[in-house]
């Protein structure tokens, strides 16, 4: 038993090594996607105290849980109307 | 990809500090013996004391008590059986078996290629062992920032 087991040796974590391997790459994946899953959108309506006209025009903005950044999923040029219009007349969106 | 990548060579990092310091008498001893001794380095002698075995025990029970006591993120129950269960007590139960059963013998008796190439298995198995664990851990602690 002892001679048997200290000639597999080797033989024995190499066969351990695709398992190990597999578990740990099954194991980022998994952490791949929860962490995804924390980033997802949690807030895409606009704030209640947003001016009538950001209302059904898709100025939504998008809050990412992890790093507390906005971001506006508009196009550039909305998103310039937005900003012109909003330096103009002295309306804002409010603040999240 | 990029915090992958950078969690792994962080694990790298990590495993290999941890073996140079584990190890840094026996790298004394290779690299300069006249410092301190005048002993030359003899590989018969460290496989004979185990040494590599309690470095590779200390190792792998170190990275798997970090792993049950700092993360986070829980993985189904396989997952975690073969990955923080299966393979640390490979390594603790086979690097306890063969102590126990070469403790004592005589250097005749034992069949030193064999053991110097069971021995560099465990510890080459512990270290990445530690790498993937510590790696793990690290991506796990810079996604939750």
């Amino acid at each position: 038993m002892s001679r048997f087991f200290l000639e597999y040796l080797p033989l024995f974590f190499l066969a351990l090594l695709p398992i190990f391997l597999g578990g740990l790459i099954a194991a980022f994946r998994s952490s791949i996607r929860s962490a995804k899953k924390k980033r997802t959108i949690v807030r895409t309506s606009i704030p209640k105290s947003a001016p009538s006209h950001a209302w059904g025009k898709g100025y939504h903005r998008t809050h990412l849980a992890s790093t507390g950044r906005v971001q506006w999923n508009i196009s550039r040029r909305q998103r310039e109307n937005y900003w012109r219009r909003e330096a103009t007349t002295g309306m804002t969106l409010g603040k999240l | 990809l990029r915090g992958f990548f950078e969690a792994l060579g962080l694990g790298l990092l990590w495993s290999s500090i941890a073996a140079i310091f584990g190890l840094l008498q026996l790298a004394i001893l290779w690299g300069r013996p006249h410092l301190l001794t005048q002993e030359k380095f003899d590989l018969v002698k460290i496989v004979l004391d185990g040494v590599l075995l309690f470095f590779a025990t200390a190792l792998v029970s170190s990275v798997t008590l970090d792993y049950y006591f700092t993360t986070q993120v829980r993985y189904s129950k396989l997952l975690e059986g073969l990955i923080v269960n299966l393979i640390p007590s490979g390594i603790i139960l086979s690097a306890v078996w063969l102590y126990i059963t070469t403790y004592g013998k005589a250097h005749e008796e034992l069949l030193i290629d064999v053991l110097n190439r069971d021995q560099a298995t465990l510890v080459i198995a512990s270290v990445v062992y530690a790498w993937g664990i510590k790696a793990l851990l690290f991506f796990n602690e810079r996604n939750r920032e």
